[in-house]
């Protein structure tokens, strides 16, 4: 490592000389990234600060000890593109073909989308044959070797594809007026779910709300609590299906349960048998076998008790050939304790129920932020000022 | 399947209001923070803070009028707006009044004396204290409703209120009936010096 930087300083100068010269020269992506690295990286051991979105920023797609791909981007206020100066992705036999790509592409997309709420891509070497051959696979469309740009008209079926989003969902999601890449967008970035969207059409829970306008917590008071209610509630049943399938967070090996496509209520089917037995749920469903989930909020605790038997009475009322699972938040379990009344109820009426790790003052925590971070992106003044996610996970 | 919305509206008595029930804390204190925030807000101070704090108070209030109503409190009067999926003949539902408040304050301008935009009128406020407030508001909903152009509103109001997605349609006539039914509710917390808290259920 010593030996490369000495070679390196003292290779420098002469190769400030000869850029000039050969400014129209190719210039090979490995080269192009290890020097993009040292000459723009704005922090140091002696301090700095993150890069603007204009700069030159250099990032690396690693997994453990592999580095999958290196790519330097910045953004282009003049044509509101994400330029890529340099793009450099590999293949490994421990992922699937094109993984590294896609998850580079993912990457640059957001980026643009991000830094100008645009989805076009500039490389300015040409747009590479990995990228090529993903867009074919993915959308069909078949991009020339000549060309640099990626218009949005290319991109976004690519963005879209990328993210898994049905192409029920994708019109479900067009039908309200919101665009399906900021949709994606915000999947991607974590701050909600494809699942969530769902749950929440089958609400009739405007998109135009999360995505565009939310109503004032102050000024809207009543279409806020109603906006808020049915968010905790989404976020609800996400987890719920999470403690179903058994996943921690992270890890992506589970039982893994799907949506029914066409359902009129949010129905999902798994490939193995869901077995909870224990203090916090009781659940019992076959392998194939589609269920619904009938998530319950309250306003207090001691209202807890009065509303399961209307959660039990609504168990009663979802779609034939279904099976409904009650799930309640965390603070049933006090409830439980006090006086187990409700279990009793619970049980007797042989319902499948469940209770989720988090509690009603969490669920609500948690939708606060993540409207603030979704409001972020609506306002365009607003969107990437500084290009650092103030919301870190 | 019910899986929309539903909102009870609660007439509570002022000795209530002002001294709680058995335990239960009186609504004034939670009301009190509240009104504070939205008297900063009308002046400018846009705090996200402060958003959720009034949003905390107003759910802190829905949970202690329920907790009253399950203690056997003398609530005066509880009016229930049904889900959407609620049969029709059992009055307006949730979502056809929540149009009509969307639409009155996006579009509303009352031709009256003063203030024409609603910037210091409680519509979609979801408490309504005792006194003043109450009677304010009472004022506006019976210039509203007295509209000669009424049926005109709530059918711009069905076209146009983002609540009303495309699987969610309502009838304007409902929108009507939402809005003098929430009348009735207030005329009826006049006469009887009674609060009004609505309550979301989901």
């Amino acid at each position: 490592m010593e030996s490369t930087s000495a070679r390196l300083e003292a290779s420098g100068p002469r190769r400030r000389e000869t850029d000039s010269q050969d400014a129209s020269a190719w210039v090979s992506d490995a080269h192009t990234v290890f020097r993009d690295a040292l000459s723009f990286t704005s922090w140091t051991v002696e301090g700095g600060s993150l890069p603007q979105r204009g700069d030159w920023s250099t990032y690396r797609l690693a997994a453990k000890d592999i580095i999958l791909g290196v790519v330097t981007h910045r953004y282009n206020a003049t044509t509101r593109a994400l330029d890529v100066r340099s793009y450099f992705c590999g293949e490994h036999p421990l992922f699937k073909d094109l993984e590294a790509t896609r998850a580079l592409v993912v990457m640059l997309l957001c980026q643009a989308f991000q830094t100008g709420n645009s989805l076009e891509l500039n490389f300015e070497q040409g747009v590479p044959f990995d990228v090529r051959t993903l867009i074919e696979e993915r959308t069909g469309k078949i991009i020339s070797g000549h060309t640099s740009v990626l218009p949005r008209e290319i991109t976004e079926p690519l963005f879209v594809s990328l993210s898994g989003i049905s192409a029920r969902l994708e019109a479900r999601i067009k039908d309200h007026g919101v665009g399906v890449g900021t949709v994606c967008y915000q999947i991607f970035r974590g701050t909600w779910t494809a699942l969530q969207i769902n749950t929440l059409l089958d609400r009739r829970i405007p998109l135009t709300w999360l995505f565009r306008k939310t109503p004032h917590a102050v000024g809207n008071t009543i279409l806020y609590m109603h906006l808020v209610s049915h968010l905790c509630l989404a976020l609800l049943e996400e987890y719920a299906l999470k403690r179903l399938e058994n996943r921690q967070f992270g890890e992506t090996t589970s039982r893994r349960v799907s949506v029914v496509e066409g359902a009129s209520l949010s129905t999902y089917v798994a490939e193995h048998a869901l077995t909870v037995a224990s203090d916090d749920g009781c659940v019992d469903i076959p392998a194939g076998s589609p269920f619904t989930l009938v998530p319950l909020l309250f306003h207090t605790t001691a209202e807890m008790q009065e509303r399961v038997p209307d959660g039990v009475a609504r168990l009663q009322r979802v779609p034939e050939g279904t099976r409904g699972v009650l799930v309640l938040p965390m603070d049933f379990l006090s409830v439980a304790a006090l006086g187990a009344k409700s279990l009793d109820l619970l049980r007797s009426a042989k319902a499948d129920w469940l209770i989720v790790g988090q509690s009603m003052a969490q669920l609500s925590a948690e939708v606060e932020q993540k409207l603030a971070i979704t409001a972020e992106q609506i306002d365009e003044n607003e969107v990437d000022a500084t290009n650092v996610d103030k919301h870190t996970d | 399947m019910s899986i929309n919305t539903q909102i009870s509206s609660y007439l509570v008595p002022r000795s209530l209001w002002e001294s709680g029930y058995q335990g239960t804390a009186p609504l004034a204190l939670p009301v009190r923070d509240a009104l504070d925030i939205e008297r900063r807000w009308r002046k400018g101070v846009l705090l996200r803070n402060e958003a959720t704090r009034y949003a905390i108070c107003c759910k802190r209030l829905q949970g202690m009028v329920r907790e009253m109503a399950m203690k056997g409190a003398p609530i005066t009067y509880v009016h229930v707006w049904g889900p959407y999926e609620q049969e029709e003949g059992h009055g307006p539902r949730a979502v056809a009044y929540l149009a009509i408040v969307e639409y009155l304050r996006r579009f509303y301008q009352p031709d009256r004396p003063g203030e024409r935009s609603l910037k210091y009128d409680r519509i979609e406020a979801t408490f309504h204290p005792p006194g003043d407030r109450l009677s304010a508001q009472l004022r506006l909903l019976t210039k509203t409703q007295s509209e000669s152009r009424l049926a005109e509103m709530c059918a711009y109001a069905v076209r146009k209120a983002d609540v009303l997605t495309r699987a969610c349609p309502v009838s304007a006539a409902e929108c009507e009936a939402a809005i003098r039914q929430r009348h009735r509710l207030f005329v009826m917390a006049l006469e009887q010096d009674c609060g009004l808290v609505d309550a979301i259920d989901v």
